[in-house]
């Protein structure tokens, strides 16, 4: 199935409304461990609506969706630990 | 067996088969994104082993530039993947329109990229500044090269804005995107 051009609209708002709310938590200063967390867990799920929407990997073969999404989280989970330690 | 038959088998692509676009681009996808996240990698190792260098680092970039150009990006991915959805729906025509707000809005990206660049550099930053800025401007750099790539493969497919070419290359498109998204936060953001 494809994605529907609604659809397509409907994660571009939610892409910016993310964006910008990534933007008001960068400006916080209180408790950077959780901004961090946050400002994380808000990229996995915007990179999330550009591979499952944007490059239409909804209806892909589990497998390639899977990789696609670990590769998505990886790093920010990784940039966590590390903010964690730092 | 018969030559048509071997062909057939040739031409099979196994598990990438089932991928939107040519699976080739998907062979060249999987291949970036592994450069990438080795990159990736790299800065966040660099920055657990030297969290003041690149703390101090981080003050000197300027973010609101930045989150522009992830809202430019987003937007441009957005305006990619309307046009691969038009292309589908045998609107070559719409499909080029959305396709030239995807590479205008690619141009902005290089554009604000290009002034923070210049910001950065007037202020006495360079790639020898410190082990951030090395890492700093080599993954953006990369990033942005391949964002220049991507503007000329979505030219390339505008062109007859043919369905099968144009969700190859907007492929390509959305693979750079996704990559801001992931390096944004990491470098600009986390403390």
């Amino acid at each position: 199935m494809r994605c529907s051009p609604d659809r397509l609209d409907l994660t571009w708002i939610a892409l910016i409304a993310l964006a910008l709310a990534t933007m008001a938590l960068a400006g916080l200063v209180r408790n950077p461990v959780l901004v961090d967390g946050a400002v994380l867990a808000i990229a996995a799920i915007k990179g999330r609506g550009i591979l499952l929407d944007y490059l239409d990997l909804r209806s892909a073969p589990a497998l390639w969706r899977g990789l696609a999404t670990a590769w998505d989280r990886r790093d920010p989970c990784s940039g966590a630990k590390s903010a964690g330690r730092g | 067996m018969s030559i048509a038959d071997c062909e057939g088998e040739e031409s099979g692509w196994g598990v990438l088969e089932g991928l939107p676009g040519d699976p080739m681009m998907w062979v060249l996808v999987f291949s970036e994104l592994v450069a990438f996240g080795l990159f990736l990698g790299a800065f966040i190792v660099a920055r657990a082993i030297r969290p003041a260098v690149f703390a101090s680092g981080q003050t000197a970039l300027d973010l609101t530039l930045a989150g522009y150009n992830t809202i430019v990006l987003v937007t441009s991915g957005w305006a990619a993947a309307k046009g691969a959805a038009s292309a589908r729906a045998d609107q070559g025509r719409r499909a080029r329109l959305w396709l030239f707000l995807a590479m205008a809005l690619g141009g902005a990206f290089v554009t604000i990229k290009l002034v923070e660049y210049a910001h950065e550099i007037g202020g006495g930053i360079g790639l020898e500044t410190s082990v951030f800025f090395t890492l700093y401007f080599l993954l953006t750099g990369f990033h942005l090269l391949h964002v220049c790539l991507g503007i000329v493969i979505l030219a390339v497919v505008c062109r007859r804005a043919d369905p099968a070419h144009v969700e190859t290359g907007t492929v390509f498109w959305h693979m750079v995107d996704l990559v801001w998204i992931v390096m944004f936060p990491i470098i600009y953001l986390v403390r």
